[in-house]
């Protein structure tokens, strides 16, 4: 039996070595300027300073962040027909003496030589959480379960885009045996949860990131079907890590509801099917922006969030008076 | 209704013109096997009518009541000549002998795709010389064959894809004995589910197509399996490289009832499992004291495929014929690993993916008059995939912490037609077809369910069930189709086809109905110099969702829906046909072909891993195709072969309102070459020996490529990102869809064949070198950041599957 099975392998060995000879190979691409395409982001949210991110694009080989100009760039934020010139720049950044509020009608333009990029947005109604009730391990499993629930009010006048989101900061770390590495945290489970709360506000996309540090989870929602109520959101969230009790770790959990300007909406939807968990088999395609004679966006947003630390949790006693229907929805 | 059978009705017009005529019918089978001959020729050299064979070798000719000199021809056998008086109908049946050398055959009549056919963008592929073609593993395919001909192209390297004339791999319809097939891949595409030594008939319509055919917008590729020697017992025993397989025919009752079994099966696993016994000794030679994850793990897998193709035919009489078909080809993948995390804890991970075909028909064939035949057909296919996934975690010796996750996801599509087929001689001049069918279509999209159990902190069990069944279980759609075609000799230089294809399919809420004209003419210039020229309108009902542009078993087939509406294509053709006798065939074709209702996925969307409707997924949008196709190819004497050459521009718009890609710009689709040229010679130097090679060439396909990249918009400068995509992430900036070439595509592929007769038998061994040249050609592109280009400090690097791959095969013929 052992002579056939060496048989076999030498068979095998002999066979695929034969793909050794070439399966990868670095194809040789060469850089062209003309493709360059200018670059200004800015993302205003209410209460925070003024910053414009303006650059130009860099070869996709090349893994720096920053690709400041040659030449001298100007960069001028109008802030209801104010205009206002940066007192500070770094990294391309460009940072100006005022911080945004509510209603807020902007207009960026910046020019480098002869090529200019020019935006306008808005800053919209800051949504505002209510209500809002935290409840530890609510649902009693080795996994750890939380439920945030809270009401928002939106507003009748006009179409509005939201994004409530939910982000896990890790303060603990440890040692993965497997990859032989440090990892921090590891994954959140909140979407599939809001989509059987939340039937009426889920419709545009949500998807989650893992970044260094910490990870979120993102709904991006219109509120055609909730238009004008007072609505009540219930977010169960499942944190998959927490089974390991060997080493305690102590998370901090933001849950943030965003007003988005329709702009700013397309954009997150774009760039998260660029990067989206499946994006592999997909067919990647443009991310939209609204900057005139650049690549990047130009849209305002204002938030609203509420932070919380499990550990510090006690089981709330709220869990067991009479719950919401959102809730109990959660629940089933 | 009435506008159907009103333009049906006025088109066979032309077929109550009966003169007083007599008709000479019958069947043509070989001499030495009684295998029916499709697409043989018979001629009245006397008047110049002639007709073809039909797929159960049946003929039917009505000439004039007049002395008539019957000549009956095919490609390989000597002919023969009747002389006789026809006064009444008349049945001649004839028995062809293999001509010795196929050089003195002259081909004087008619043939699907040649000269004097009024068929144009059809091509007849004979069985013997696709198997003469080099071949990878040691295994003849079918599928790449009709890859090396002008106008068909592959998908990507050793993929068993089809993309005829700028259409996509879901729009051909591949018919088994008139049954449609769904997955015609085995091993992830590699290899085609045809099994060579089980068919005896392909021909593969490009366009131009006959009203009989519908369903599918870009080809039709009919593929007729043996029927069995009626005389005795014969078969052949192949073993190649990572296959074997067998075929065995014969008379059940002697020249009544004949069978035809051959099956094919992997045993590659027989290769895997050594490796995977030597990698798991691997793992225990360098176990350390105290476990670890990595020396601990166990795993197996293992690939199989088999396919099994049966055909019993019974004659009555020689009017009356009986065929049951079956076909069974299934695939599996299955990997294990079993990982043991501390002392007490164990891991044990399980994945298999099984899919197959299963195609069963059951026809009746019965000559009602000499003028008119029938076929009756009772067909049933069916396409599924499962794939099982299995999680147990074992925490402690008693198991008391186990816990448990299953989970099946299933897709398929069945199937049920019931058919009938007549085809009607009425007069010298019309050679129609009729013919109506139901059938009645189960979709099953997908169907995912399983369950998890595991026990708390406090030994408390948990279980979950889910069953999506209950949401999107099974979609029944019906389909009725009616047709009728004539073959129409206006005048000796003059024939045309003509006919009509009326459509209709009911799913859910959606009734959709077609009528689908089609038309073919050709003019003889001469004797050997043809022009002709084709319309088809083609409609689709079902879509075919792909992850990747590689076929593979996860594709799903689904229905048109309210929203997303049947494909239909419009194609016009044209093209010059010569045909140098005991030399060469000639022909050029210029297509333009016009696609509607085509999807696409949306930016950055895939069916896989979503929970969304596949509806929501897709956009519909247009496209359109035009080319040239050049084509010379040598059928007789020792040198034989082909030389195809395309050039070709295929393009899409999406812009539709809501439903825009690439900005609403037009852009090329994914397989759009603007050359394709393949040569595939052979050449035989003895009975004992022959040599074959094939050379291609094509353009690199276009895919989606960002050449630039900038940092995503950042919300706060300073603390971490709540919005965007994170801090350092990049959004790649893509000038527009598919617009990078991939690099050209070219490949050389020898095989010799040595031949040795013995006294009840003879064998044959191939040898094959797939990628002669070490060519690496590209599979896909992506970049890494494990490598360094040019100072920068990741790279974009083309994967390659075949390097130079060298196979035998052992054939014994008894």
């Amino acid at each position: 039996m052992k002579r056939i099975a060496h048989i076999g392998l030498l068979a095998f060995i002999f066979h695929f070595s034969f793909f050794i000879f070439g399966c990868e190979k670095i194809i040789d691409i060469s850089e062209d300027p003309s493709k360059q395409q200018l670059v200004l982001n800015a993302v205003p949210i209410a209460g925070q300073r003024a910053f414009v991110y303006f650059a130009h694009t860099r070869f996709f080989l090349d893994a720096s962040n920053d690709q400041p100009f040659d030449e001298p760039a100007t960069v001028t934020l109008y802030v209801n027909g104010t205009p206002y010139t940066p007192d500070s720049v770094a990294y391309c950044k460009y940072f100006f003496p005022y911080t945004y509020a509510e209603g807020d009608s902007l207009e960026v333009v910046a020019t480098v030589g002869d090529r200019v990029a020019h935006a306008r947005t808005y800053i919209p109604k800051t949504p505002v959480f209510s209500n809002v009730q935290l409840v530890n391990n609510a649902f009693g499993s080795t996994f750890r379960y939380y439920l945030a629930d809270f009401d928002f009010q939106d507003h009748a006048d006009e179409r509005e885009y939201y994004s409530l989101a939910v982000a896990v900061r890790d303060s603990g770390v440890r040692y993965n045996e497997w990859e032989q590495r440090f990892d921090t945290v590891d994954t959140v489970h909140v979407s599939y949860f809001m989509l059987r709360s939340n039937p009426e506000i889920t419709g545009d996309a949500s998807y989650t990131v893992p970044m260094l540090g910490y990870l979120y989870t993102r709904n991006l929602f219109n509120d055609g079907a909730i238009d004008g109520r007072n609505y009540h959101v219930a977010m169960r969230i499942l944190n998959l890590i927490d089974t390991n009790e060997v080493q305690p770790f102590k998370h901090e959990y933001t849950v943030s509801l965003e007003s988005l300007t329709f702009a700013r909406l397309r954009y997150l939807i774009d760039v998260s099917r660029q990067g989206g968990g499946f994006s592999f088999f997909a067919e990647q395609g443009q991310v939209r922006g609204n900057v005139e004679g650049a690549q990047g966006i130009f849209a305002g947003c204002a938030r609203s969030k509420v932070v919380f630390w499990p550990d510090t949790l006690a089981v709330s006693k709220k869990a067991l008076e009479p719950l919401p229907e959102a809730v109990r929805r959660a629940l089933k | 209704m009435k506008r159907f059978v009103i333009p049906l009705l006025l088109m066979l017009l032309p077929l109550l013109a009966v003169a007083q005529n007599a008709t000479v019918s019958g069947t043509i089978t070989d001499a030495k096997t009684g295998e029916t001959l499709i697409g043989a020729t018979v001629v009245d050299t006397r008047s110049g009518k002639g007709t073809v064979t039909n797929v159960y070798g049946h003929y039917s000719l009505t000439l004039r009541r007049d002395s008539v000199d019957l000549k009956v021809t095919y490609v390989g056998y000597e002919p023969q000549f009747f002389q006789f008086r026809l006064d009444k109908n008349r049945e001649v049946n004839v028995k062809l002998s293999s001509s010795v050398t196929l050089d003195e055959v002259v081909i004087t009549a008619e043939r699907t795709g040649d000269t004097r056919s009024s068929q144009m963008s059809a091509v007849v592929v004979p069985v013997e010389k696709l198997k003469a073609v080099p071949v990878m593993f040691g295994e003849a395919d079918l599928i790449k064959a009709l890859q090396l001909m002008p106008g068909v192209q592959s998908g990507s390297e050793g993929n068993s894809g089809m993309y005829v004339r700028g259409g996509g791999p879901d729009e051909n319809l591949f018919l088994l004995d008139g049954v449609p097939l769904y997955n015609v891949s085995h091993m992830g595409g590699f290899f085609s589910a045809f099994n060579t030594d089980a068919i005896k008939n392909v021909t593969l319509y490009k366009g131009s197509f006959p009203a009989r055919f519908g369903g599918r917008l870009s080809s039709v590729l009919d593929v007729t399996q043996n029927n069995g020697n009626d005389k005795e017992i014969h078969g052949n025993l192949s073993i190649g490289l990572i296959s074997a397989k067998f075929n065995l025919e014969g008379p059940l009752v002697k020249e009544k009832t004949t069978f035809s079994l051959s099956a094919r099966r992997t045993y590659a696993e027989l290769f895997i499992i050594p490796a995977v016994m030597w990698l798991n000794d691997l793992g225990e030679e360098e176990k350390p004291a105290a476990p670890t994850v990595a020396a601990n793990a166990k795993f197996d897998a293992g690939y199989w495929f088999y396919d099994i193709n049966a055909k019993i035919t019974h004659k009555f009489s020689d009017k009356s014929r009986l065929y049951g078909s079956f076909y069974m080809g299934e695939d599996k993948i299955h990997g294990n690993i079993n990982t043991v995390t501390s002392l007490e804890e164990n891991m044990d991970l399980g994945f298999a993916n099984k899919w197959g075909n299963l195609v069963g028909a059951l026809r009746w064939n019965y000559e009602l008059t000499p003028q008119l035949f029938m076929n009756l057909a009772l067909n049933y296919t069916q396409y599924k995939n499962d794939i099982v996934g299995t999680v147990k975690k074992i925490d402690s010796p008693g198991d008391l912490n186990a816990s448990t996750m299953e989970g099946t996801y299933r897709s398929g599509i069945k199937e049920a037609t019931l058919r009938a087929d007549f085809d009607y001689t009425p007069a010298p001049e019309h050679n129609a077809k009729f013919g109506a069918s139901f059938t009645r279509h189960w979709f099953t999209p997908e169907v995912a369910d399983g369950s998890i159990n595991y026990y708390d902190s406090i030994q408390m069990n948990h279980a979950f069930q889910f069953d999506s069944s209950i949401f999107s279980g099974v979609i029944p759609a019906n389909e009725m189709v009616a047709y009728a075609e004539d073959d129409w000799a206006i005048t000796e230089a003059l024939k045309v086809n003509y006919g009509l294809h009326l459509s209709a399919f009911r799913v859910q809420n959606s009734f959709y109905t077609a009528l689908q004209p089609r038309l073919s003419g050709r003019m003889m210039l001469s004797d050997d110099l043809s022009v002709k020229v084709g319309y088809a309108r083609m409609r689709q009902y079902v879509h075919l969702l792909s992850t990747t542009s590689v076929t593979l078993p996860t594709d799903l087939w689904v229905p048109v829906t309210d929203r997303v509406r049947p494909m239909v294509s419009d194609q016009v053709a044209g093209g010059v046909s010569y045909s140098r006798s005991g030399i060469a065939d000639f022909s050029v074709e210029v297509y333009y072909k016009h696609m509607d209702n085509l999807i696409e996925y949306k930016d950055g969307a895939t069916f896989f891993g979503s929970s969304e409707n596949w509806e929501n997924l897709v956009y519909s949008g247009e496209g359109w195709s035009y080319g040239v196709e050049l084509l010379v190819q040598r059928e007789v004497g020792n040198l034989t072969g082909w030389v195809g050459y395309t050039w070709s521009r295929t393009m899409h718009l999406f812009d539709r309102p809501g439903q825009v890609l690439n900005e609403g710009r037009a852009f090329p689709a994914k397989y759009d070459r603007r050359h394709d040229l393949s040569v595939v010679l052979s050449y035989k130097f003895s009975d004992r020996f022959d040599v074959s090679a094939t050379w291609v060439f094509s353009t690199g396909n276009a895919a989606s490529l960002a050449t630039q990249s900038y940092p995503v918009a950042q919300e706060d400068p300073d603390d971490y990102d709540l919005g965007g995509a994170g801090q350092g992430a990049s959004v790649n900036y893509i000038e527009g869809r598919n617009n990078y070439r991939m690099p050209n595509y070219h490949r050389l592929d020898l095989g010799a064949n040595f031949h040795r007769k013995f006294k009840r038998a003879h064998r044959t061994i191939s040898v094959s070198i797939y990628n002669v040249y070490n060519r690496q050609n590209p599979y896909m592109l992506y970049r890494s950041r494990n490598e360094s280009y040019n100072g920068y400090p990741s790279a974009l690097v083309q994967l390659s599957l075949f390097p130079i791959l060298p196979s035998v095969g052992y054939t014994l013929f008894f």
